[in-house]
């Protein structure tokens, strides 16, 4: 290897690593600050920032031996827009780093009544954050009627498997 | 300005020094070629940064905090790396124009090897760190956590799969293993690994959080496989199949050399448009009954002319004895040509040309095409017994022609002390230098070709002279 390679090597992985880095950390505080409280139900899109930045790393704690978990399908009604489709809708398996979640949406007329997830959990630690984030989001979607909800602090990969799959069930009801 | 195919009948006299412009030209190559080798490597290793990089981007910096993230991460690195490794691994194997002709044949194939080392050690980290963070968080055992995966979705059997024949192409490519397998063996062994990356490809997508949810690092890595797949159907696969079909190569003739030597001559259409330089080689399939499943590569012997390319082949064994009853009309399949062993790895103007056994082949039409200077050119042979100098009239006849030295030594090899030690050169010239056929070779070119042994005594020997590696370029009779 040439001192001119070796030169321009160390210098571009440098370079790259120092982006990668750069990147990363500014992620990290971005997701620590736009996290919504677990138990808010927002109507719009926008993020409230809050003072206190939580952090979205899991923490080590006792195992969790649940290895899926399906919330409870319950009816609840909300007000019907202009007219749209009515059924049943299955959205694809969205998968990340600790599992898989599929989403299940029910529509009257258009509008989200109902929502049910289904999700395999690879890691055993991770059931709590998912049993804890699946409620969250099934009332945040259903108030918002949409899949625009804020992520739930403490499940972002959660959140992003469950809002995936639920907007490719919304595409297959047309909506 | 002298060309390539310049041939003098007589030695140049009265002519303008040739020297200057030949130097010019093979140093303007060399420099080319070194540019080329830096840029490679560069890509290969800014690759392996790019594939941290990423992991950094998606915030793995700050997953170290606790001892079974940082096991996690750990394992998702080797994982990442590994696979990077796994990649070049596979472009260095596809046969890249590119590749061959900057880093040759062998320094490809070597470096895959010590690639292949590290991937395989990667993936057992990633592996063995990835399960034991996980079982570590769940305060599980390691089996309990490998059996949690196992159920929880296929794409961990298909993991397994892929880590458990990783395993044994690596063991059954040890050097010592290589040797003890038949080469159809070890070969079927190592075609498993299109399956093993293939098996390994739905767990990155569906268990991996890069993958699965970090947009920028997924279509990354789906580009870099796919461009890889597509490197190897393209090279492997598509070029030859069209060289083959577009040419239309048939025997055309076959020549006993020795009893146990023929040459084949091949001829079809538009052969010069392969491209080929003398001294390179083909991989050759002969399309008839017991022939067809076994491919030979083979070195030209002669410069491809306008429609027919010619090989020198000696009766090796099992594979090479059926070829010796090949018949005139024989369709055949190529690919190639590869190698660097041919005027476009020279450096100076002086050269050396070192063959034993039918390593003379590739000499023989090297001879033909590179530049030569009269008084600064050597051809040397070797052999045991004087007719193993295989198309030694026309090595003769065109050294003459060219101004080329040529010494011929034949004889068993020389036996230097009581311990047996040996030279490569005969017992009767044991104190034989290299500097006294040729004064200039700490300048010059150096090729050579012949058996491992052969090859690696003489290169040692080379480098003894001071003959630096950048100016030894050698061709080995290796599959």
């Amino acid at each position: 290897m040439s001192t001119r390679s070796k030169t321009a090597v160390l210098l571009a992985s440098a370079g790259v690593l120092a982006a990668g880095w750069q990147i990363g950390t500014a992620q990290g505080q971005t997701t620590a600050l736009s996290t919504d409280t677990a138990t808010t139900t927002t109507e719009t899109t926008t993020a409230t920032p809050t003072a206190t930045p939580t952090t979205t790393t899991p923490t080590t704690t006792a195992p969790t031996t649940t290895a899926t978990a399906e919330t409870t399908p319950t009816t609840s009604a909300s007000a019907s827009t202009s007219g749209g489709a009515t059924g049943t809708f299955t959205g694809a398996t969205a998968s990340n780093r600790f599992g898989t979640v599929t989403v299940t949406v029910t529509l009257k007329a258009g509008s989200i009544t109902d929502v049910s997830a289904k999700a395999t959990i690879y890691e055993q630690k991770s059931a709590r954050y998912v049993n804890m984030a699946l409620p969250t989001l099934k009332s945040e979607v259903i108030a918002a009627d949409s899949a625009d909800v804020s992520n739930v602090s403490g499940a972002t990969y959660t959140t992003s498997s469950y809002l995936t799959s639920l907007q490719s069930a919304l595409d297959k009801a047309g909506r | 300005m002298t060309t390539l195919h310049d041939r003098p009948r007589t030695a140049p006299v009265a002519q303008p020094d040739p020297r200057p412009s030949i130097a010019q030209r093979y140093a303007a190559q060399a420099r080319a070629r070194n540019w080329r080798a830096d840029g490679l490597e560069f890509v290969g290793w800014v690759s392996m940064a790019v594939s941290v990089a990423l992991f950094l981007a998606d915030g793995g910096a700050a997953q170290f905090g606790t001892i079974s993230d940082a096991f996690s991460s750990v394992g998702i690195l080797a994982g990442l790396t590994s696979t990077n490794a796994l990649l070049l691994m596979l472009l260095l194997a596809a046969r890249i124009p590119v590749i061959d002709a900057t880093l040759g044949q062998p320094r490809a194939t070597s470096l895959h090897a010590k690639l292949g080392q590290w991937v395989v050690i990667g993936l057992v980290i990633h592996t063995m760190f990835l399960i034991a963070g996980y079982a570590m968080s769940a305060s599980a055992t390691w089996l309990a956590q490998f059996l949690y995966f196992w159920g929880a979705t296929a794409d961990f059997g298909w993991a397994v799969l892929g880590m458990v024949l990783f395993l044994v192409i690596s063991f059954t490519s040890v050097a010592a293993a290589r040797k003890k397998l038949p080469y159809e063996v070890w070969h079927a062994i190592h075609l498993a690994s299109y399956v093993a990356v293939g098996a390994s490809i739905p767990h990155m997508f569906s268990m991996s959080g890069l993958f699965a949810t970090n947009a920028a690092a997924r279509w990354y890595w789906i580009v870099l496989l796919a461009l890889t797949g597509l490197a190897l159907l393209v090279f492997r696969l598509g070029i030859p199949l069209l060289s083959t079909l577009d040419s239309r190569l048939t025997v055309s003739r076959v020549t006993q050399v020795t009893p146990d030597v023929i040459n084949i001559e091949v001829t079809g259409r538009r052969v010069a448009d392969l491209g080929a330089r003398a001294g390179q080689y083909f991989h050759w399939r002969f399309l008839a009954p017991g022939l067809w499943w076994h491919q030979h590569p083979f070195s030209i012997s002669a410069a491809p002319t306008a429609n027919t390319l010619r090989i020198t082949v000696r009766n090796l064994g099992k594979g090479t004895a059926a070829l010796m009853n090949v018949r005139p009309g024989t369709l055949v399949a190529i690919e190639g040509p590869y190698g660097t062993f041919s005027d476009a790895a020279r450096t100076t103007p002086e050269v050396v040309m070192i063959g034993a056994g039918v390593g003379i082949a590739p000499i023989r039409a090297l001879l033909e095409e590179t530049a030569i200077i009269p008084g600064r050119a050597a051809v040397v042979l070797r052999a045991s017994r004087p007719e193993e100098l295989y198309l030694l009239h026309e090595i003769t006849e065109l050294c003459r022609r060219r101004g080329a030295a040529l010494i011929t030594l034949v004889g068993p090899r020389a036996r230097i002390d009581l311990q047996g030690t040996t030279r490569w050169v005969p017992q009767h010239q044991a104190n034989l230098s290299l500097t006294q056929i040729a004064p200039y070779l700490a300048e010059a070119d150096v090729f050579v070709c012949g058996p491992d042994g052969f090859t690696d005594a003489v290169i040692a020997d080379l480098k003894g002279h001071g003959v630096p590696d950048s100016r030894i370029h050698e061709e080995r009779f290796v599959w």
